[in-house]
């Protein structure tokens, strides 16, 4: 699976970098802002997209819609990372036609779980 | 020649004898002398006005029976000069003289003369009336009139707002001239702090006699002297309440002595002034010729009544007047506090009118005119009061609201209300306190702690995550040393991930931004939910926990209801000894639900048991090593019950157990 992740912390980059491709194999491919994340995804078109909530520049959702605005990323399965914990916070982010919720510090077993959840769709 | 003398003789025998009883029947006294002044007649009348007998008086001259010495000369000289001129400032005119009596004192007398002319010389005919008595009643009405004409100037004097110092002056100089004293003084009876009577004057005649005692005099006259030396006459009335009346002072047992060079002191009178049977102060008078008695003092009455009257109008007055400054200045006292104020008070009526605005609401609501009112457009949450509605006011309780002012802006502010049930209305002041700063800092702070926590998150990801997939062998396997320790690691990241969530759980809370969901939910079935979380850690601490009576339906937010349980659970599982039990039950108290938690553990120290529900607050520092924790759980459980709308307590005694009971709503809709 081509995985593409927007984040502006190349750590969480690399952390996930490793978690996704080292055993479970998947292509992961990285972005440190919103804007390069979207460039590369029209580029690429991934199989899914973690998208980091807080970034300079564009945040996620802002970056979610311009997504959406495209055809190509229409429909790209998007997991928004987040520090924002609240179910209420977690219910507006899901609103804005995102797949998932994935909680900051990042399970990371329970997200190899989830990512092959997704593959198998 | 005989009988017609015979006859005349007879006839004036009987003339004379005629004569002689109408001199007799006659209501005044009839004394003839001749032209040598002798007395040839003396009537009935003069015999009982002058004590002497008709024998005793007939042939004596005039000026040595009843006219007193010191007219005897004038009374001889005018004689000779009328008898040598013809001229008589008396004689056929009625006049009054004195007359002197056998026994030495002294009548007062109309006097008429009639000269009848006779053959051998002229007679002199005198008709006394004695007025004495008249006289008497006519200088008693005289001084009648004075005494009331006082009394009328000293009322008419208060009622116009005339100052004590001129209204006894004047009283003193109506009580000197009535009674034709010396001097004298009109003073007010007063006792020092420590209970010691001394005389404050009034009134009082000058009669400094040098120049230490005119100072003396100058210097206090207008405050008033004060006497303190109850040894002496005026003492004596300050301390029995009794009149004093002597005309031997020196000699008197409560003289104390006169001060070298006072004026001579010859009678003495001492009256109380009294208000009804209020003693109040005295009036003292020396020196009346002839001296006082008891008859003058009664007479005296009504003026001393008005002394005494008046000293108690003035101490009401000055009572009047203290009481009147002590609230003017309490008022203004008041005023100041009230205008120093930081919060802004709003008084208003129960139309809503506004009656007062302190210092601060006028700043805070930027009123800087008097027109009126209503407090609706300051506070348009108490609009109710517009409608004079003021029966469902929440009074005391304090609630957040926006304000409005003047110019129509808004604040964020805090209120509270309360009552003030004066006489005759009801008012209500609203203690207004503008929140926006605090508001601004709150959300600053709380700004801060969640990007704080946010912030903290990125980088645990970073290290939780690596831990993760070295523990999860998914970058190889690991041995066993470096496999434990990753696990040390990793599980202080688990107790920091959960740490930042606990703070940032707390933080809302606390500024009421958690946002809760509502579901009905049997208490069992939560206690259940949480009994089943902490199933391992029971398992390995080897606690029980046993449910009783818990068959109660609640309304609340089931997941944070939850984590209360498991909260107090756990702590009552890692506090007991193995083998023990927890206790839950509960029980309904009218419309409340008590859940009580009861472990057999160490106990909580009374010292603790306050502070045990601050956040970071632990009963021992080593308990947070031994009993992992964040030390916010409790902190998180009271606001998580608080906003649920019940309360948590505990109870404990140290080496047998502690019990926390919380309550709930039992049927509650939402708090």
């Amino acid at each position: 699976m081509r995985v593409l992740v927007i984040d502006d912390s190349a750590d969480i980059r690399g952390i996930l970098r490793l978690a996704l491709s080292y055993k479970a194999a998947h292509e992961v491919l990285e972005a440190e802002s919103g804007k390069l994340g979207i460039e590369l995804a029209l580029q690429i078109l991934p199989d899914l997209i973690l998208l980091d909530v807080m970034m300079p520049g564009l945040s996620g959702p802002e970056t979610l819609n311009i997504m959406r605005a495209h055809a190509a990323l229409r429909d790209t399965p998007v997991l928004f990372v987040t520090a924002k914990v609240q179910l209420s916070e977690k219910e507006e982010l899901l609103a804005l036609d995102a797949s998932g919720v994935i909680e900051k510090p990042i399970d990371m077993l329970g997200l190899l779980k989830q990512i092959e959840a997704f593959e198998q769709r | 020649m005989n009988a017609p003398r015979a006859d005349r003789t007879e006839s004036t025998d009987a003339l004379l004898k005629r004569y002689r009883a109408i001199l007799d029947s006659a209501l005044d006294c009839i004394i003839t002398i001749d032209s040598d002044t002798r007395i040839v007649e003396f009537n009935n009348v003069a015999e009982k006005t002058f004590g002497y007998r008709a024998d005793e008086a007939l042939g004596q001259r005039l000026s040595d029976v009843i006219v007193p010495p010191e007219l005897k000369d004038a009374h001889e000289t005018g004689f000779s000069r009328y008898m040598a001129t013809g001229k008589s400032k008396i004689l056929d005119t009625r006049i009054e003289i004195p007359a002197l009596r056998k026994d030495g004192t002294t009548i007062d007398c109309e006097l008429a003369i009639t000269r009848i002319d006779l053959e051998d010389g002229p007679l002199f005919t005198a008709t006394l009336r004695d007025v004495t008595e008249k006289k008497k009643a006519e200088k008693r009405e005289a001084l009648t009139d004075l005494l009331l004409n006082a009394i009328r100037i000293a009322q008419a004097g208060f009622i116009q707002g005339k100052k004590p110092k001129e209204l006894f002056g004047s009283l003193l100089a109506s009580l000197l001239e009535i009674t034709k004293s010396e001097y004298g003084f009109i003073g007010e009876r007063l006792s020092k702090n420590d209970g010691s009577i001394f005389l404050k004057t009034h009134a009082i005649t000058d009669i400094a006699w040098n120049k230490s005692t005119k100072d003396f005099y100058l210097q206090n006259v207008d405050s008033g002297l004060e006497f303190y030396n109850l040894d002496t006459l005026f003492g004596e009335v300050l301390k029995t309440g009794d009149p004093l009346v002597t005309n031997d002072p020196q000699a008197h047992p409560a003289s104390g002595g006169l001060p070298p060079g006072h004026p001579e002191m010859r009678s003495f009178l001492g009256i109380p002034l009294y208000y009804g049977r209020e003693f109040l102060g005295m009036a003292g008078l020396a020196n009346r010729p002839g001296g006082y008695d008891d008859e003058l003092l009664e007479f005296l009455q009504p003026l001393l009544n008005t002394c005494g009257s008046l000293i108690n109008a003035f101490r009401n007055d000055k009572a009047r007047e203290v009481a009147e400054s002590s609230l003017r200045e309490s008022g203004q006292m008041i005023q100041a506090m009230l205008d120093s104020m930081l919060d802004a008070l709003v008084v208003f009526d129960q139309e809503g009118r506004i009656r007062k605005l302190n210092n601060a609401a006028q700043s805070m609501f930027r009123i800087n005119d008097d027109r009126e009112l209503y407090v609706a457009s300051l506070l348009p949450s108490l609009r109710q009061f517009r409608a004079g509605d003021s029966g469902k006011l929440p009074l005391q309780s304090v609630s957040e609201i926006q304000a409005t002012r003047a110019n129509h802006s808004q604040f964020p502010a805090e209120v509270s209300l309360s009552k003030i049930d004066e006489i005759d209305e009801t008012l209500y002041i609203a203690t207004v306190r503008d929140v926006t700063e605090r508001k601004a800092v709150e959300n600053l702070k709380r700004e801060f702690v969640s990007r704080v926590s946010h912030e903290l998150r990125t980088p645990l990801t970073a290290i939780k995550g690596t831990l993760d997939l070295f523990s999860a062998g998914i970058l190889g396997e690991l041995e066993s040393d470096a496999l434990s320790t990753v696990n040390i690691a990793q599980r202080n990241a688990e107790h920091l991930r959960l740490l930042l969530n606990d703070i940032l759980d707390l933080e809302k809370f606390q500024h009421g931004t958690m946002p809760l969901e509502w579901e009905s939910q049997s208490l069992s079935h939560l206690l259940r939910g949480a009994m089943e979380t902490l199933s391992s850690l029971a398992d390995v601490a080897d606690v029980g926990i046993t449910l009783m009576d818990v068959d109660y339906k609640v309304v609340v937010d089931a997941a944070r209801m939850k984590q209360v349980f498991i909260n107090l659970l756990s702590n009552a599982v890692k506090f007991s000894p193995p083998g023990e039990i927890v206790e839950v039950n509960a029980h309904q108290e009218d419309e409340t639900l008590v859940v009580s938690i009861a472990d057999r553990g160490c106990g909580i120290p009374e010292h603790a048991l306050e502070t045990i529900f601050e956040p970071f607050h632990q009963v021992d520092g080593s308990d947070s090593r031994k009993f992992e924790g964040t030390g916010l759980g409790l902190a998180i459980t009271r606001e998580i019950v608080n906003a649920h709308g019940g309360s948590i307590r505990v109870a404990s005694t140290p080496g047998e157990g502690s019990t926390f009971t919380l309550t709930l709503k039992l049927k509650g809709d939402k708090p």
